[in-house]
C-alpha cells in the first residue's frame, strides 16, 4: 500500500512538475533514462515511478535482464523463457516490453556481426594527402623528362635490329607503311603462312629487364 | 671597389650593374669561343671533355640497393620456380580478365576499352556489385584466366590498377596517373590486332624483376613482327611509363615511331603474395617513411 502511494506521488511530480530525464517534443514526451524499456515518458514505462520495474540491456554484446543483473542466454528462445521465469511477479506490460527489447537487441547484434564480417571486403577508404599528391605529380613529370622515352624506345628497337631479332632482312626497312595491314579484318587470310614464316625466323622474344 | 648594392643612387647603381653583367657575359662568350676554336683543331680534347663532364642526375647518384640483380644464379634459380614459371617455362599463353571497381563511371569504361586493345586475348567483364574480389578470382581460375586487372576509380577517374596473377598470385597494386587515351594524342596511329612486342626498361632490383616478369606474362610469347607494334613499360625513378608505338626502320641507324596510345603512368604501391586478400602477406608495401631520400628507388 505504502509502495503504491510512493509510486503515485513520484509520478505526480514527474508528470506535473519536473523530471531531468524528460524530453518534451511536439509529438510526445520521451525519456532519457537508460533503464527505460520503451523510451517513452508515461506512467507504465517510467523506471522511477515503478518500484517493480524490469528492463533488458546489452553490454559488450551480452544481453542482461535488469532488476537484478541477470545474464540472458544467447539462444533467443531460451532467453524468452528466462524472462518469463524471472519476471513471474511482474506486470504483463513489463514482460511484454522486455521481450520486445530483447528481440530488437538480438536483431541489431546479428546485424552488427554480419557487417563486421563483411567489413574486410568493402573498399578501404584512404585519405588523400594533397601535399604528397602534388609532390608525386611533380616528380612524375621530372621522371618523364629524364626518361627521354622516345629515345629509349628507339635505342632498344635499334639494339634488337642489330641483334637480328627481326631476321636478316627486316620487313619494314626502307619500306612505306603498309596501310592495309592495319585493319583487324585483314589478318585472318594470310595469318597461317605468316606465322610459319615467323616461327622459323624468330625465337622466343627476349626481354630486356 | 665599391659594392654595387651599397650605392644609393638608383640610376648609378643600375648603370654599374648592367656594365658588370655585360662584362661577365662577354667573358663567358670569349671563354667559350676560345674553347671551341681549340677543340676544332683538337677533336680528342672535346671527346675527353664530354666523357669527363657528366652531370649528376638522380639516376647516377642513386643510393646503393643491394638487391639490384646482375647475373645472379640464385635469382635465376629463384625465378625459375616462381609463380610465373607457368608462363616462362610451360609456355601457357596469357588470358586476361579486365574489370572495374563497383559502380564505375564512363571514364573507367573508356580506359578499360583501351586496355583490352593493348593486351591480346583480354576480355572485359562488367563488374556486378554482388561479387567480391575473392569470387571473381575463383570464377577466373575456373575459366583458365591467367591474370586479372581491376581498374579502380575515384571521383569518376581511374586512379589505381590492381594486377592479380592467377592461379597463385602475386597481386600488385599500382597508382594510376597521367592517363591520355589514344584519341587525345595528337597524330596517333590506328592499332592493329597484331600481337605487340614488349620493351621493359630499367626493372633492375629484385622487386623490379618480379614486376617486370609480371608485365611480361601479360603479353604473348611470340610477337607478330609484321604488326610493327611495340608496347613499352619504362621505369624511371619508380614511375612506370606505358607507351605504345608503331615503328619503321629507316635504316640501320634510324627508326621512326608513331604513337598509338594510350599513355599512362603506374606507381607501385604494394605487392602481395597470393591472390588478393586484404589480410594476406605483403611482400612489399610503400610507406611514407621509405621516402626519406630522393635518391632511393625500389624498382
Amino acid at each position: 500500500m505504502l509502495q503504491l502511494i510512493k509510486n503515485c506521488s513520484y509520478w505526480q511530480v514527474i508528470n506535473q512538475q519536473f523530471c531531468s530525464y524528460k524530453v518534451k517534443t511536439p509529438t510526445g514526451n520521451f525519456c532519457r533514462n537508460e533503464y527505460n524499456a520503451t523510451g517513452l515518458c508515461n506512467r507504465q514505462s517510467c523506471p522511477l515511478a515503478n518500484s517493480r520495474y524490469a528492463t533488458v540491456r546489452e553490454q559488450n554484446g551480452v544481453i542482461y535482464l535488469f532488476w537484478e543483473k541477470i545474464k540472458l542466454s544467447k539462444n533467443y528462445a531460451q532467453a524468452l523463457e528466462q524472462i518469463d521465469k524471472e519476471l513471474i511477479y511482474w506486470p504483463n506490460f513489463s514482460i511484454h516490453k522486455c521481450k520486445q527489447r530483447l528481440t530488437e537487441i538480438t536483431q541489431y547484434l546479428i546485424k552488427m556481426r554480419k557487417l563486421k564480417l563483411k567489413a574486410d571486403e568493402r573498399p578501404k577508404l584512404v585519405g588523400i594527402k594533397k601535399k604528397v599528391e602534388r609532390r608525386e605529380a611533380r616528380r612524375e613529370a621530372k621522371a618523364e623528362a629524364a626518361a627521354r622515352l622516345d629515345k629509349a624506345i628507339e635505342k632498344e628497337l635499334l639494339d634488337r635490329l642489330k641483334s637480328h631479332a627481326y631476321g636478316d632482312a627486316p620487313l619494314n626497312e626502307e619500306e612505306e607503311e603498309d596501310e592495309e595491314r592495319e585493319f583487324v579484318s585483314d589478318q585472318s587470310e594470310d595469318e597461317e603462312d605468316m606465322e610459319d614464316m615467323f616461327e622459323k625466323e624468330y625465337e622466343h622474344e627476349t626481354v630486356a629487364l | 671597389m665599391v659594392e654595387i648594392n651599397t650605392i644609393k643612387n638608383k640610376l648609378k647603381r643600375e648603370e654599374l650593374y648592367q656594365k658588370q653583367k655585360s662584362a661577365k657575359a662577354k667573358e663567358k662568350r670569349d671563354r667559350r669561343t676560345a674553347l671551341q676554336k681549340e677543340e676544332a683543331s683538337n677533336p680528342e680534347k672535346k671527346e675527353k671533355r664530354l666523357v669527363e663532364n657528366v652531370p649528376n642526375t638522380l639516376e647516377n647518384t642513386r643510393e646503393f640497393d643491394e638487391t639490384i640483380v646482375g647475373d645472379d644464379e640464385e635469382v635465376a634459380a629463384d625465378e625459375a620456380t616462381d609463380e610465373f614459371s607457368q608462363y616462362f617455362q610451360s609456355g601457357v599463353a596469357p588470358k586476361i580478365l579486365i574489370t572495374t571497381s563497383k559502380g564505375p563511371s564512363s571514364a573507367v569504361y573508356e580506359f578499360a576499352t583501351e586496355l583490352v586493345d593493348i593486351f591480346p586475348n583480354s576480355h572485359f567483364v562488367k563488374r556486378k556489385p554482388q561479387f567480391e574480389m575473392r569470387h571473381i578470382v575463383e570464377f577466373s581460375k575456373n575459366r583458365d584466366f591467367t591474370d586479372i586487372m581491376v581498374i579502380n576509380e575515384d571521383r569518376k577517374e581511374p586512379n589505381a590498377l590492381t594486377l592479380i596473377h592467377l592461379p597463385n598470385g602475386p597481386t600488385a597494386h599500382f597508382k594510376l596517373s597521367s592517363i591520355s587515351l589514344s584519341k587525345e594524342i595528337e597524330g596517333h596511329g590506328r592499332t592493329s590486332s597484331h600481337k605487340p612486342e614488349l620493351i621493359l626498361n630499367n626493372f633492375n632490383t629484385r622487386l623490379g624483376h618480379t614486376i617486370g616478369r609480371m608485365f611480361t606474362a601479360l603479353f604473348p610469347h611470340v610477337p607478330e613482327f609484321q604488326g610493327r607494334q611495340v608496347a613499352t613499360l619504362h621505369n624511371q625513378r619508380d614511375f612506370i611509363f606505358f607507351r605504345r608505338h608503331r615503328y619503321m626502320f629507316k635504316n640501320a641507324k634510324r627508326v621512326n615511331l608513331q604513337e598509338l596510345g594510350p599513355r599512362f603512368t603506374l606507381k607501385l604501391k604494394w605487392l602481395q603474395k597470393g591472390t588478393f586478400d586484404r589480410k594476406g602477406e605483403y611482400e612489399w608495401m610503400f610507406k611514407p617513411e621509405m621516402e626519406t631520400s630522393r635518391r632511393r628507388f625500389f624498382l
